[in-house]
């Protein structure tokens, strides 16, 4: 079992009389892909920003590689952040902004300038490296965002909304980027976004915040089996298909298929389990484009847990 | 105020310093400037008497030595000046800014009398004023920093400018 | 504790002079000095005035100008950074707040400097062949570095505390403009109230203390309690930037907010 880097102990966060987290706590570990999911307001920024010692919780408290929340300056030694909605100074270069903060967290001139080269390789953004910061697009923007995140070689990374804005390459590539982060070096990865579908991808666990409380927890397919209706699925064929497969499929014992007009998707209903349908559909020659199980996607669970998905 | 400066010379000749128990000393004895200049003028006043002297009147005065029109409102908008009372033995500063406002040779001291009572004036030793015609600036040799300065700073500027844009 | 502030003064300024700012701000105070020396070395009724004069109305003009930008750059140091969204990346370093105030300052100093070497030539050329150049100088390095010290503590507190940039540069223009307006009024010192209230107003005291030694002819130490308030001023806004700094530089502005 990989070490603990983690650990949030009911961490609570108040402004004013209005409560913006209460009591979550979790612990995460080396090379995990932690998902921080919830509806606007439910939390998520708040939680970064007391585990990355920038709000002081009111109550609760937390370790960050084994080091006490009580120690903010060396628990920003061993953290990385993208802030939600950071903002670059647009007249450095990638490799100035970059040079300064590795500065900032104690390398010497050399050094910084190094590891400024060879982040700005590992995010693909050598050649813009001399380039003003202004010129960057979005995308560009948050790669060298997480390129600063790592400039400490941190223990753990926090990304807010690494993917907001971008385009489907986009949140792509920042997607991969995370993968390979966590996965070649270790480093225990918090991911707060509302594209649900890059958490399946690429968490490991996820957390569900609703109205600052922590709603649900665990791997994804714990959250999603929570809701899951293995019933009923969609079986998506070539539209000339379509035909011949909702006959194949009223042949089967068992299985109901319900009118629709959709030219290339077959939904049905299975009381003895769907492999039996799959089957028959394959035996029978149809080729099958894609196959689901309704309710066990993440963004069922989601909405069912967190009634609608707005607070 | 031209009054005071007539009264305070009649007083001058009718009471002799001796007589007084107050002493009034001037800082140096001679100023060399040009006019416009402003000459501070500072006149140490002690109570050399056996008593306490009560509230003081402090008159600072300009005399032309060369026949020059001395308007002493045109030097010091305030030649006189209140002192508290002092004690036996005691002083005090007074000062004056007075600003040079014509050429010429001029003597300035200081008259300190007894506020409301006719008791015996003290005068200070005067201080030789010799104030020569005034410089102009020459507006040939302002001019290329004026433009020069701000040319070179502007073409500054606009070297950062194009280098940001440069690199863009 | 600030172990990191000359990386960060040195970043801060690289930023304020190759991010184009400050060369900006410095040519505008070319100009002014520009102008204001053509003008009391050409226009007859301030040559009438005596070279003195215009080398104490030269030297004025570039210290109030020259804080003025300093404040200004202060004001914008921490709630332009909360606006730019680019504060938050500073804070989640391992540096101090105090390094980052520090370098702060540091940064909104070297305007000063700057703005003072840019009135170097201008004072000489209203100044020589009447031997007031180096005392002019010197008191314009000495009373506005004290002044431009004040004003960019004071200038950074209203930006750590200021709810918005806008807010921070009105209330610091609103403050210079209220320390500065009672230099323009002469009649000030005469009276025993007015000279008390000259002397309190660091600004007023340090233009007077300058205005009595270059141009009434005192002596450097004959009026050396005008500078009380300029050095209370300066001690006292470095002592509240120490205290206060750490708190109060966060990532969201407006006293009372979190």
């Amino acid at each position: 079992m990989p070490g603990v880097t983690l650990e949030a102990r009911e961490l609570s966060k108040w402004f004013g009389s209005r409560t913006a987290v209460e009591s979550v706590s979790f612990t995460a570990h080396e090379g995990e892909v932690i998902g921080l999911l919830g509806p606007n307001g439910a939390g998520k920024t708040t939680t970064i920003r007391m585990l990355s010692t920038v709000l002081p919780p009111t109550a609760g408290d937390f370790e960050v590689a084994g080091v006490p929340s009580s120690r903010p300056a060396d628990i920003r030694a061993r953290i990385g952040v993208l802030p939600e909605s950071s903002g670059y100074p647009g007249h450095q270069t990638g490799l100035e902004y970059l040079t300064y903060h590795a500065r900032l967290f104690g390398c010497s001139r050399d050094d910084a300038k190094r590891t400024a080269v060879r982040l700005l390789g590992q995010v693909g953004l050598t050649e813009r490296a001399n380039t003003r910061i202004a010129t960057y697009s979005r995308g560009m923007r948050q790669r060298l965002g997480i390129a600063r995140a790592l400039v400490n070689d941190p223990a753990v990374v926090f990304l807010d909304e690494p993917t907001l804005g971008l385009d489907p390459a986009g949140q792509k590539e920042i997607l991969t980027l995370v993968r390979t982060i966590a996965e070649a070096h270790g480093t225990t990865i918090v991911l707060s976004t509302h594209t649900l579908p890059e958490v399946e991808q690429v968490c490991s666990a996820v957390l569900i915040l609703d109205r600052g409380k922590v709603i649900s927890a665990g791997t994804v397919a714990d959250v999603t089996s929570a809701d899951a209706n293995r019933q009923s699925g969609r079986l998506r064929v070539p539209p000339g298909e379509v035909p011949r497969a909702k006959e194949v499929l009223a042949a089967v014992p068992g299985v109901t298929v319900t009118p629709d007009d959709r030219r290339d998707v077959v939904v049905l209903t299975a009381t003895d389990g769907m492999n039996k349908a799959l089957a028959a559909v394959l035996n029978a020659g149809i080729p099958v484009l894609s196959f689901e199980i309704e309710g066990t996607r993440l963004s069922d669970a989601f909405l069912a847990l967190t009634r609608g998905g707005a607070s | 105020m031209r009054l005071v400066f007539i009264v305070s010379a009649l007083l001058l000749v009718l009471a002799p310093a001796a007589a007084a128990d107050v002493s009034v000393q001037v800082e140096r004895n001679r100023v060399d400037n040009s006019v416009g200049a402003f000459i501070n003028i500072r006149s140490t006043v002690t109570n050399t008497g056996a008593e306490s002297t009560g509230k003081l009147i402090a008159h600072l005065n300009v005399a032309s030595l060369n026949d020059v029109y001395v308007d002493l409102e045109d030097w010091t908008a305030q030649p006189t000046q209140s002192i508290d009372a002092l004690g036996p033995g005691e002083s005090t500063t007074v000062e004056w800014d007075v600003q040079a406002v014509n050429a010429g040779i001029f003597n300035v001291y200081t008259v300190v009398m007894p506020n409301g009572s006719g008791g015996p004036l003290a005068v200070s030793p005067p201080v030789h004023v010799e104030i020569a015609g005034r410089r102009t600036l020459s507006a040939g040799g302002a001019l290329p920093i004026a433009l020069i300065v701000p040319l070179l700073l502007g073409a500054a500027a606009y070297g950062v400018r194009r280098r940001i844009h440069a690199t863009s | 504790m600030t172990a990191a502030a000359p990386i960060v003064a040195r970043q801060e300024s690289r930023d304020l002079w190759f991010g184009g700012r400050g060369p900006v701000l410095l040519f505008a105070y070319s100009v002014l000095l520009s102008v204001v020396t053509y003008l009391a070395a050409t226009n007859q009724i301030l040559n009438f005035l005596e070279q003195r004069e215009s080398v104490n109305l030269v030297v004025q003009i570039a210290v109030a100008v020259g804080v003025l930008l300093t404040l200004v750059v202060a004001a914008d140091a921490i709630s332009g950074e909360r606006e730019r969204g680019t504060l938050e990346s500073l804070l989640l370093t391992p540096i101090s707040r105090g390094s980052i105030v520090l370098g702060k300052v540091v940064a909104a100093m070297s305007l000063w400097g700057a703005a003072f070497l840019v009135s170097v030539p201008y004072v000489w050329v209203l100044g020589r062949g009447v031997a007031v150049v180096g005392k002019a100088l010197l008191l314009s390095l000495v009373i506005g570095t004290l002044l431009a010290l004040a004003m960019a503590a004071i200038g950074l507190l209203i930006s750590a505390l200021a709810s918005s940039n806008k807010v921070s540069l009105a209330v610091s223009l609103f403050l210079m403009l209220a320390l500065f307006a009672p230099t323009q009024l002469p009649a000030m010192p005469t009276s025993s109230v007015g000279d008390f209230l000259v002397r309190v107003n660091p600004v007023t005291a340090g233009m007077h203390y300058i205005q009595l030694v270059l141009l009434k002819g005192h002596t450097w130490t004959q009026d050396l309690t005008y500078l009380i308030s300029p050095v209370v001023a300066v001690a006292g806004a470095l002592v509240a930037l120490a205290v206060a700094g750490p708190r109060i530089v966060r990532l969201k502005g407006g006293v009372g907010s979190e």
